[in-house]
């Protein structure tokens, strides 16, 4: 369909429906949602990609000088807010940031992932990504504060006969299905007050859009309960922490999967194997992508299903990359190191460009691992070459200075404005005395 | 006296102040009302309006943990229950609520309680019957779409166009909106050449 008509279908939507404010909604360095809410008077110039904002003050964003910088709402994504405001309806439009000049402006993540998708077509393929996205739902204090008690250590006569948290997730996915989600799964997960929502895979850029509204739906529902939902990969030590496994395949311009190879024994193609190839050798940089913040690290140690080595396998949940059964139409990999605090837009491009690059180059993957790397010894990994994630953020980082594939699919200034702040964030950690140090070092000294 | 109406309706208190918790707890009991629960801070009282089966909640606009006009606004917009909100001043942001003002006596709390379910009951009725018709006005709609299209399309009269949506519906137990819906959505597709 024409640009055109879809922008008329916006504007006869956003009228049917009586909206009365539209949010233009992008999304930062660091991945966090970006609002500017606009009445509807205002609409059909921020169509156009008319309506000019300051960037000065987002994070990773710009300098002072170059602050006027434009929305363009991309039509596709019109969302009517399915919450109930009486006499109050509002919308969305996802946009990508330009400059002053109107160029599409190279710290803009969402236009980071459309150029990698692009790359990859030009490649004959499109990726599609299916996130499971874990959260922990936590009480709020008196004050209203999130704390990290959850409702099912709330005693029994605190709460009725309905789970609260249960029906809180009710809520959440009928919410994402009245805006269009398929959603494919919702469950309590492995640690207490630990929940996971899964929905359809899709195109690399319309995920990574899900993503960030997904995270909104359930914040804001889980608000509405009284609840505190924290995608923070590992709130309580202990217990599992919350990752974003990105099941993830490639398709070939006319839709065949392009990771299924009938004729292979394991019935993988070798696209597919070239792919892992790439997804193993640039793993450790993706890991500063994929896995963010300081606390991330915390999820990646053994023992709570979260992977720890670079390896990959048919069945083993050990591994960075597992391959789920399913062959034909379904034939995918999952990458297990992400976790939601990443920017949806950087971690699937950073994958993509290492799949990408595995692809190119030819990249055989090492042979999988079908024992359970947890239990081996240094020395066996050694012998079969397993190399582990990055221990810390610091590590990650120094990881990605050196990898120029996954720097590329950054761009430059992403990649600047990125080790800027992650910089900024290791030191503030490095030079806070932490509680474990007071319980450990305290009384001893 | 106790007083004992038709039906016992179940009531969470979220209110802080001890004083106004008492007052208002044996008022309503005394007039009948079951107490279903407590709350002592905003996040707790909706943790436990989602949970219990309250049928109304009393407020105190001082309770802790603040948002009390947002809370209310969840409450309303959610169809939770009905909300009363007991306030110190008329301040602007519960004027759109059920209020009253404090001290709870008897003479202002029952009475205010008795119109806020009863216009509660009212809305949740009329929202029902405004839901119904928008339901109805948007069949109405997407059929003389998809009558048009088959028309046009199928070279149907509108009888038949219409019989065919209507048959269709019966023999797969489809609504019939979602019927006229499959049939627009397959029309634009033939359009687009996507079929």
């Amino acid at each position: 369909m024409m640009n055109n008509d879809l922008k008329r279908e916006v504007m006869e939507k956003a009228r049917e429906h009586g909206v009365r404010f539209i949010r233009l909604q992008f999304t930062d360095l660091l991945g966090q949602l970006k609002n500017v809410a606009i009445p509807i008077s205002q609409l059909e110039k921020a169509l156009a990609g008319e309506l000019m904002f300051d960037g000065s003050s987002i994070e990773g964003f710009v300098r002072i000088e170059e602050s006027d910088m434009y929305l363009i709402p991309d039509p596709t994504t019109f969302v009517i807010f399915p919450w109930r405001s009486p006499n109050m309806d509002v919308a969305r439009l996802i946009c990508d940031v330009y400059d002053k000049e109107n160029r599409p402006f190279e710290g803009c993540p969402r236009l980071a992932l459309q150029r990698v998708a692009k790359e990859a077509e030009e490649m004959g393929f499109i990726m599609n990504v299916g996130p499971e996205a874990e959260f922990f739902l936590f009480l709020q204090d008196e004050s209203g504060k999130a704390t990290t008690r959850t409702h099912d250590q709330a005693s029994y006569f605190d709460l009725g006969p309905v789970d609260l948290a249960e029906n809180a997730r009710r809520d959440m996915v009928l919410t994402l299905e009245d805006m269009g989600y398929e959603v494919e799964a919702s469950h309590h997960e492995v640690a207490p007050g630990q929940h996971e929502i899964d929905f359809k895979y899709d195109s690399a850029l319309n995920t990574a859009d899900k993503i960030q509204t997904f995270k909104l739906v359930v914040k804001s529902i889980a608000q509405r309960h009284g609840l505190h939902a924290t995608f923070m990969p590992k709130p309580v030590a202990g217990i599992n922490g919350s990752g974003m496994h990105c099941h993830q395949s490639l398709t070939t311009l006319d839709g065949e999967n392009a990771f299924y190879d009938p004729a292979d024994p394991d019935g993988l193609s070798a696209i597919a194997r070239y792919y892992i190839g790439g997804i193993i050798k640039h793993a450790r940089a993706i890991s500063a992508v994929t896995n963010p913040v300081v606390n991330s690290y915390k999820r990646l140690v053994p023992g709570f299903e979260a992977p720890v080595y670079v390896a990959w396998s048919q069945a083993n949940r050990s591994c960075l990359v597992r391959v789920p059964a399913k062959r034909g139409a379904s034939t995918r990999i999952e990458v297990r190191n992400p976790d939601p605090a990443c920017n949806p837009y950087l971690a699937i491009a950073a994958m993509m460009a290492a799949g990408l690059d595995g692809i190119k180059n030819k990249i055989e993957a090492p042979a999988p691992v079908d024992r359970n790397i947890y239990h081996m010894s240094l020395q066996e990994r050694q012998e079969l070459g397993i190399l582990s994630l990055p221990g810390s953020l610091a590590e990650a980082m120094e990881e990605l200075s050196k990898d120029e594939v996954i720097k590329a699919a950054l761009g430059p200034h992403i990649y600047n404005k990125l080790v800027e702040a992650k910089k900024v964030e290791w030191d503030r950690y490095r030079c806070s005395v932490h509680q474990w140090e007071l319980n450990e070092y305290l009384s001893v000294f | 006296m106790v007083y004992r109406g038709v039906e016992t309706v179940r009531v969470l208190l979220a209110v802080s102040d001890p004083g106004t918790k008492k007052t208002a707890r044996e008022l309503l009991l005394q007039r009948g009302y079951a107490i279903s629960g407590e709350a002592d801070n905003a996040s707790d009282a909706l943790r436990k309006c989602r949970t219990q089966s309250v049928e109304m909640v009393v407020m105190d606009n001082e309770l802790e943990g603040g948002r009390i006009s947002q809370v209310a606004m969840i409450l309303e917009e959610d169809a939770v229950a009905p909300v009363l909100i007991l306030a110190s001043n008329a301040d602007s942001g519960i004027k759109d609520f059920n209020y009253i003002l404090k001290p709870v006596t008897a003479t202002n709390l029952i009475p205010a309680i008795e119109s806020t379910l009863s216009n509660y009951r009212k809305r949740i009725s009329l929202m029902k019957e405004v839901e119904r018709l928008q339901e109805q006005i948007a069949t109405r709609r997407a059929v003389d779409i998809a009558k048009g299209k088959l028309m046009l399309s199928q070279g149907m009269n509108e009888e038949q166009a219409h019989r065919f949506l209507q048959k269709t519906s019966m023999d797969k137990g489809m609504p019939l909106r979602a019927v006229a819906e499959t049939v627009i959505a397959f029309n634009k597709n033939i359009n687009e050449g996507r079929v």
